[in-house]
């Protein structure tokens, strides 16, 4: 074009040269690049990295201020679910640093030396996130109440670091509880399942007894959970905080059925797990037990038994047979019966767990 | 060391989850000498880990990698 042509290339060159930036403008054109930066890379699902600016910003010159207009300039564009990633991400790296192993196999032979292992023994990935966020939570100490006033919490600095704690831990056990449903290796999503358990339990409180109640009914949820078909959503403090409640508030009439008593009179089979069979038998106030042709008389303290029943709702797996003594009635687990007499065993142990049960051939 | 800056060291770990440190605290009367010496020994280990390095040493490769350096 015409107008184009009355300079060289490099006359426009130096004609737009920008003049030397002052300090404040440097210091806004790195809130504006740490910004545009942190944002591209989590657009582009590259949390890592935007981890890592991010915290080269805490670490860098001019910390609060520029953490303060970067957090300011940031929004609400960075979703909560991303941020957890970048934790999670940061936290599988420090799991590879070999000092770290090496402090805590050292932990490990102590803690056995000195009478146990650690009482509550978390697995390495939780372990990562604790520690991640341990880190994290100190580098952000002195700016603790703004972080968590993002948040919506207002407070004095160690409440609000706190917060911040309990917070990222919660968010994390969210976004791994919603990983481990899409494995479909079951050991697997138990595994990530229960990294999300325990981070759950870390961020609950201990302070009354109610909390801890709470603490201990959860990880019995949890543990009865993992090992269910999964039916159900995963439990929370919350649910099961209103199961608490719903019991409390439960008349004692609605409490499930009982398993009714079946007294052996002459012969009664019971049918157990995978096809396995028990038979029992009572004549003359004797009761005997028969499995896999193998009959055995079945004595208590060196006294026949008189009288037996057998507790076993139809398609339960587990039952119990009651011997009937005229003194105590002596319950045992169906099942070890079974295993003890194919075994050829003289005596097993009754569910009480002090009383010895013996098993004489005929 | 005194159990109290023993007690502070151990809360001041950041590679102790809570549990452990509860743990650690609530075990220091019924520790020895020797295992005192090796708890403080191995907490000193973790106290001067170059926590940062990694981050800085990634830092660096990123930096480079990106258009608009931080």
């Amino acid at each position: 074009m015409q107008g184009s042509a009355s300079g060289g290339p490099s006359e426009n060159r130096d004609a737009q040269k920008p003049a030397p930036k002052t300090g404040e403008q440097l210091d806004n054109s790195r809130t504006e690049v740490t910004t545009d930066l942190l944002l591209e890379q989590v657009r582009n699902q590259k949390f890592e990295e935007a981890l890592y600016t991010l915290t080269n910003l805490v670490i860098g010159p001019k910390a609060k201020e520029t953490f303060n207009s970067v957090l300011q300039k940031l929004g609400n564009k960075i979703t909560r679910p991303d941020a957890e990633k970048m934790a999670a991400l940061a936290s599988q790296k420090e799991e590879r640093d070999p000092t770290v192993r090496r402090i805590l196999a050292s932990l490990a032979n102590l803690s056995t030396e000195v009478g146990g292992a650690v009482v509550d023994q978390i697995n390495p990935f939780t372990r990562n996130i604790t520690t991640f966020v341990n880190v994290f939570s100190e580098r952000i100490k002195p700016y603790a109440e703004q972080v968590a006033g993002k948040f919506g919490f207002a407070g004095g600095a160690e409440g609000a670091l706190q917060f911040i704690k309990d917070f990222i831990f919660s968010r994390i056990a969210d976004v791994l509880e919603k990983t481990a449903m899409s494995f479909k290796n079951i050991p697997k999503a138990n595994s990530i399942f229960e990294t999300a358990f325990q981070l759950r339990r870390l961020s609950m409180p201990e302070k009354t007894d109610e909390d801890k109640i709470l603490k201990k009914k959860y990880s019995d949820a949890c543990v009865a959970w993992l090992k269910s078909t999964k039916t159900t959503p995963p439990p929370t403090p919350d649910s099961v905080s209103a199961q608490i409640a719903q019991a409390q508030n439960k008349p004692a009439e609605t409490k499930p059925a009982e398993a009714v008593a079946e007294k052996v009179e002459g012969s009664k089979a019971v049918e157990l797990v995978d096809g396995k069979k028990v038979t029992f038998t009572n004549v003359n106030r004797e009761t005997k037990v028969e499995v896999g042709g193998l009959t055995r008389k079945v004595k208590i303290a060196g006294e026949s038994v008189p009288e037996a029943a057998v507790i076993k709702p139809a398609g339960v797996e587990k039952g119990i047979v009651e011997f009937r003594m005229p003194n105590k009635n002596v319950k045992v687990d169906l099942i070890a019966l079974h295993q003890a007499v194919k075994e050829d065993k003289k005596q097993l142990d009754a569910v009480d767990g002090t009383t010895k049960i013996n098993l004489e051939p005929v | 060391m005194d159990a109290v800056s023993l007690t502070q060291k151990i809360q001041a770990s950041r590679l102790l989850t809570d549990v452990e440190k509860n743990y650690w605290s609530g075990n220091l009367p019924h520790m020895n000498e020797g295992q005192i010496a090796k708890l403080v020994s191995i907490l000193a280990e973790a106290e001067n880990l170059s926590w940062n390095e990694g981050m800085q040493d990634y830092l660096a490769i990123a930096n480079k990698n990106q258009a608009a350096p931080v």
